[in-house]
């Protein structure tokens, strides 16, 4: 009686031992696969120039997609749109009564399309102007690094740089 | 060709040359997968990354990269960091 207990109980743990064994391979099968550029593929450089050159970003849609989201009175564009690396944002919103929430699907379908995570800033108009007025750096930077503006109703005040 | 049809391709012509994205009118959705890698070459992404920046659909997305890995333009690295090998047969 005791052996055949044994046995069951050695059947048993061998058992879970393979189903561990089994899951285990199933885990590092389905681990994810990535992919990446291949950098040493012959046309790749013909491929970038055709690419790249043929798509710039289209500023009518973005300004159409701007003006619905609220009272706008300045939309800078820079960094990826402009292929600046080193700009601190991509989007400098100015103005009031932003609906965050159509603002925030508007930066995802503009993601969407240029393939690459957008950095924006909304600032309300007095804020804008009182750190446009102290000479706040972040603001000058954004300023100063070649931009498009895709609206300017404040012009008067950044017409100046 | 007869006229009605000579016209639908010159209004199609037309609405591709007018429109921003000449690129996705000539390639479709591979010009959106191909300009995500093409403008990050360092970049690795996993399927889920690139169904989430791309707005593909994961089966189509999935049929592009098999594409893609097989003509040689995007090679697949494993989780582990080691890039895979065809077996020698």
């Amino acid at each position: 009686m005791v052996k055949k207990h044994i046995r069951k109980a050695s059947k048993k743990i061998s058992a879970k031992k393979k189903n561990k064994s089994k899951t285990l391979k199933r885990n590092i099968n389905h681990a994810e696969k990535y992919y990446q550029l291949n950098q040493g593929w012959p046309y790749l450089d013909d491929l970038k120039n055709l690419v790249l050159k043929i798509s710039p970003p289209s500023f009518p849609k973005i300004e159409r997609g701007l003006v619905r989201i609220g009272k706008i009175k300045l939309a800078i564009i820079t960094g990826t749109f402009l292929n600046i690396s080193d700009a601190r944002a991509d989007i400098m919103v100015v103005g009031d009564d932003i609906d965050f929430k159509k603002f925030i699907s508007f930066i995802k379908t503009v993601e969407e399309e240029l393939g690459t995570e957008l950095r924006y800033v909304i600032l309300g108009t007095d804020e804008f102007k009182y750190r446009y007025g102290m000479f706040d750096r972040f603001v000058h930077d954004i300023l100063e690094y070649p931009h498009r503006k895709v609206i300017d109703k404040i012009g008067k005040l950044v017409a100046r740089i | 060709m007869p006229p009605m049809l000579l016209y639908y391709t010159q209004l199609k012509i037309k609405m591709a040359l007018n429109s921003n994205n000449i690129l996705e009118q000539l390639f479709g959705v591979k010009a959106k997968l191909l300009k995500l890698f093409l403008q990050h070459p360092q970049l690795i992404l996993s399927m889920k990354d690139i169904v989430k920046r791309t707005g593909i659909k994961k089966r189509e997305a999935e049929k592009l990269i098999l594409f893609f890995t097989k003509s040689g333009i995007l090679k697949k690295i494993n989780g582990n960091g080691k890039k895979t090998h065809k077996k020698s047969k």
